[in-house]
């Protein structure tokens, strides 16, 4: 009786202890993962509370946009395909420089923790004075892959202005969400940073579904 | 002796209860990441440009591929533990595409996609460690109580990242932030039924 009694007490003195050893471990695995999760950086989903004006919403399928060769920025974005290239997307922010350099723009855009050269579709655009298509020369997104959507740029810099085509992608498919919106941001984006927009600064004329009005924002340095 | 060590791994429970099954997993995640790293350096690099045009037709397939498997990599990472439980085979799983992806950006910031990963690689976990604690024999159950410190960390970690995400504006109904809540949701259920059952 004595015996096993005693026995008991030692299994269970025993199990005690490994029960506590055992909620130390998941103690001890518990604040690890909050540890990393609170101490690295980590990227606000752009609120999409402020939508875009009704107004800007208006695609006209007939508009006749202006060519390529015109203005010193790009027109459009383009696929390159056996056939040739084949316009896709409207470019939807220009900067014309002045005292600021290509650097400062993208600056702006890495500021905001996004991915460079994310997984995304290659396109290009028309650089008038090689009379060539060109790769962008920066792009970034929210997400690597987007497989909840996100928030995508393409920047190229010709003759002294960049050209940015901003867009939100649909999640994983990658389809355009909408224009507007991702121009919209832009903006907000660079006027927190003190330059200055013009939302509907230029009339391009290169109106395309779901919702771009044909025109680009115009973003300038501040007046400091 | 390197060999030895290499079967010693697949037999740890941590990756799989099954051998050949471990084996599958460990290759599968080699695949993808291997995929993630040609799709990228294929912007630069004209050799790699050539290969992947040569074995895909176009860059913009190969990455429309990517993409796809990141996808059914955060399934797969649910679907795993059913097959062959290891906790942390089946988190790595939904997870390594993200880190792959950040590597070879060089850039690291948690965001929704990597956020979504890593709740489902929570609730893979959750799901092998409740199918080893139903089957462990013996009182000590040393390979539950692992996978049940394994699951609780890797589960604060998602479920933090998820409100950092969403710090601004929380659960807004996005795709992404109800299936991340779910998967949590019912991984935490399976390791709330194992922490009653052997404590």
């Amino acid at each position: 009786m004595n015996d096993s009694g005693g026995k008991n007490e030692e299994e269970g003195g025993e199990r005690d202890f490994r029960r506590r050893k055992t909620i130390q471990k998941i103690g001890l695995s518990l604040g690890l993962g909050s540890a990393m999760a609170l101490s690295l950086s980590a990227n606000q989903k752009i609120d999409l509370a402020h939508e875009e004006t009704s107004e800007g919403k208006t695609v006209n399928p007939k508009s006749s946009p202006l060519s390529e060769d015109e203005t010193p920025f790009a027109v459009w974005q383009y696929e390159k395909k056996e056939s040739g290239y084949e316009s896709t997307s409207p470019i939807n922010v220009v900067f014309p420089l002045e005292n600021r350099s290509f650097s400062d723009v993208l600056d702006v855009f890495k500021a905001k923790d996004w991915y460079p050269y994310p997984e995304e579709f290659v396109r290009y655009a028309w650089d008038r004075e090689s009379q060539e298509f060109q790769k962008p020369d920066w792009t970034g997104a929210e997400a690597y892959f987007g497989i909840t959507g996100r928030l995508h740029v393409r920047c190229w810099e010709f003759e002294g202005v960049g050209s940015v085509q901003a867009h939100f992608d649909s999640p994983t498919f990658h389809d355009i969400e909408s224009y507007a919106k991702a121009r919209q941001k832009i903006v907000e984006i660079f006027e927190k940073q003190g330059w200055v927009a013009e939302y509907r600064g230029i009339n391009l004329r290169n109106d395309k579904k779901p919702d771009h009005d044909g025109t680009a924002a115009v973003i300038r340095e501040g007046g400091r | 002796m390197k060999e030895n060590s290499l079967l010693e791994l697949l037999r740890q429970p941590l990756l799989g209860k099954k051998k050949k099954r471990t084996s599958v997993g460990i290759v599968y995640i080699f695949s993808i990441s291997c995929l993630i790293i040609l799709s990228n350096l294929s912007g630069d690099s004209e050799f790699l440009l050539a290969l992947t045009e040569t074995v895909f037709g176009e860059l913009d397939r190969l990455r429309t591929f990517t993409i796809i498997l990141a996808v059914v990599s955060v399934f797969l990472s649910i679907i795993y533990p059913v097959w062959n439980r290891g906790p942390v085979l089946a988190a790595s799983i939904g997870i390594t595409p993200f880190l792959v992806g950040s590597l070879v950006s060089g850039h690291f910031v948690i965001e929704m996609d990597l956020v979504l990963g890593a709740c489902a690689g929570s609730l893979g976990a959750s799901i092998a460690t409740y199918r080893t604690a139903k089957t462990e024999e013996g009182n000590r159950k040393k390979d539950t109580i692992n996978s049940l410190v394994f699951s609780s960390g890797i589960t604060v970690f998602s479920l933090i990242s998820l409100f950092r995400v969403y710090q601004e504006d929380i659960f807004e109904v996005e795709t992404g932030a109800v299936f991340g809540f779910l998967f949590l949701v019912f991984g935490l259920s399976f390791l709330v039924y194992v922490v009653l059952d052997i404590l």
